[in-house]
């Protein structure tokens, strides 16, 4: 998502526009970061709730 | 004995009489760190530090050999990250992941506050170490400040470390001015789930993995945090997590504690840049809160009535763990003695921690696509 350029950061502060970009990319992409995190964790439950249900049902199965 | 003397004049020649300004302020260093309980294994040996860099002609190049093999290549801060990431017991994240937007919404302040640094005439490199200090993790202060090279490394420590030992000072008023007393008495029950101890293992698998992807500069930070968290949940290292918890925990922040006092010779620390830069502190820690709490407010827009989130927890997503979360549970008890909010509030916190990781890896990578 964010591409790593070695180009050295410039030594002056940043201008209003410039320092408004970075606040918005910046916070931006951690929202974009942590969704993904919390969509990964869903899945991971879902997972899990899908194996105990599959787990069950092999066993019910082998109990008849 | 005129060797002596000639030592005690060195005090009083040139500028070295500011020396004496640094032990006060190591003084103070040490009185609120055992006086008022702040912070004490950081700003303790911070402050003593700060008065042994401050004698005129001593020879501190031990500590010096320190700082070159343990913070200028970032080993102490990752290393310490390990015994955070053992400490840490995501349970409460992993049974309610909806938690960690507000994660994400408390690290405004970081940002923001790059945005006034850079109103306020710092150069990229030091707002951007500057706004760091939102993040409200020290190690993660200084792997940043460090990395970017920035001249303020020992004022970005100090504030950070006071900032996180005032969070029970700076949030809650904070948190009173944005929201009404009908928002601070919601209830929110909490629910335990069953988290199986596959989802614990590969949880910090795959945040390392997810990290490295998207955000590769914070891999370092997220990965030394998310190891010291796979030891402790793997069962199998038991020994090895407690080691992380304590002693290596403890060993790491006595030395950065120790160390990070060599940028702080008086010619360093005593600038108008420093009290700027506590001042810049204090707004990233302000706006960080202010940010959690605004984002769970405008979701609240969107619940239906009972279902509705109390906006206090949204300040707990600010990383200063497990301080923040106690704050804010304790807030909410104190509008209503039957409102436990502290699964809630520690689910956001940890989230915070995570994201406030993160949010230093992107300002590394951001700084550099200007």
């Amino acid at each position: 998502m964010l591409q790593i350029i070695s180009t050295a950061i410039p030594a002056r502060p940043a201008d209003i526009g410039e320092a408004l970009r970075l606040m918005g990319e910046g916070w931006g992409a951690i929202f974009v970061v942590i969704l993904i995190i919390m969509f990964t964790i869903f899945m991971l439950n879902r997972l899990y709730v899908f194996s105990i249900y599959l787990s069950k049902r092999f066993f019910r199965g082998k109990s008849k | 004995m005129s060797a002596l003397f000639d030592s005690c004049k060195l005090l009083f020649s040139g500028d070295n009489y500011l020396m004496i300004l640094m032990w006060l302020i190591g003084g103070v260093l040490i009185y609120l760190a055992i006086g008022k309980d702040m912070e004490p294994s950081l700003l303790l040996p911070i402050g003593f530090g700060a008065i042994m860099m401050n004698l005129p002609g001593a020879d501190l190049s031990v500590l010096k050999t320190l700082y070159d093999g343990g913070i200028a290549n970032e080993l102490f801060p990752l290393l310490l990250f390990i015994g955070i990431g053992a400490m840490i017991d995501f349970g409460p994240l992993l049974s309610n992941p909806k938690l960690m937007i507000f994660g994400a919404a408390a690290q405004f302040g970081i940002f923001f506050t790059f945005f006034l640094a850079s109103i306020f005439g710092f150069d990229i490199i030091d707002a951007a170490s500057i706004a760091i200090i939102g993040a409200a993790d020290g190690p993660t202060s200084i792997v940043v400040a460090t990395q970017l090279g920035s001249r303020y490394i020992g004022a970005i420590t100090v504030a950070a470390y006071s900032y996180m030992a005032l969070v029970p000072l700076v949030q809650p008023p904070i948190v009173k001015l944005l929201t009404s007393k009908k928002e601070r008495l919601i209830r929110m029950p909490y629910e335990p789930k069953d988290i199986p101890r596959t989802t614990r293992i590969l949880f910090p698998v795959i945040i390392t993995v997810i990290t490295g992807i998207f955000a590769p500069k914070a891999v370092a930070l997220v990965g030394f945090l998310m190891f010291g968290n796979l030891i402790r949940e793997c069962g199998v290292l038991n020994s090895l997590s407690e080691t992380a918890q304590k002693i290596l925990a403890n060993l790491i922040t006595l030395l950065l504690g120790l160390t990070i006092a060599v940028n702080m010779g008086a010619q360093d620390f005593l600038q108008p840049a420093t009290l700027l830069i506590m001042g810049l502190g204090l707004v990233a820690f302000i706006f960080d809160t202010a940010g959690g709490v605004m984002v769970a407010k405008f979701i609240n827009l969107f619940l239906p009535n009972g279902k509705k989130l109390n906006p206090m927890i949204g300040a707990a997503g600010i990383s200063a763990f497990p301080m923040s979360s106690r704050v804010i549970h304790k807030m909410g008890l104190k509008e209503d003695r039957e409102n436990f909010l502290l699964m809630h509030t520690v689910g956001v916190n940890v989230s915070g921690q995570i994201a406030s990781v993160i949010a230093g890896g992107l300002i590394l990578s951001l700084v550099h696509l200007f």
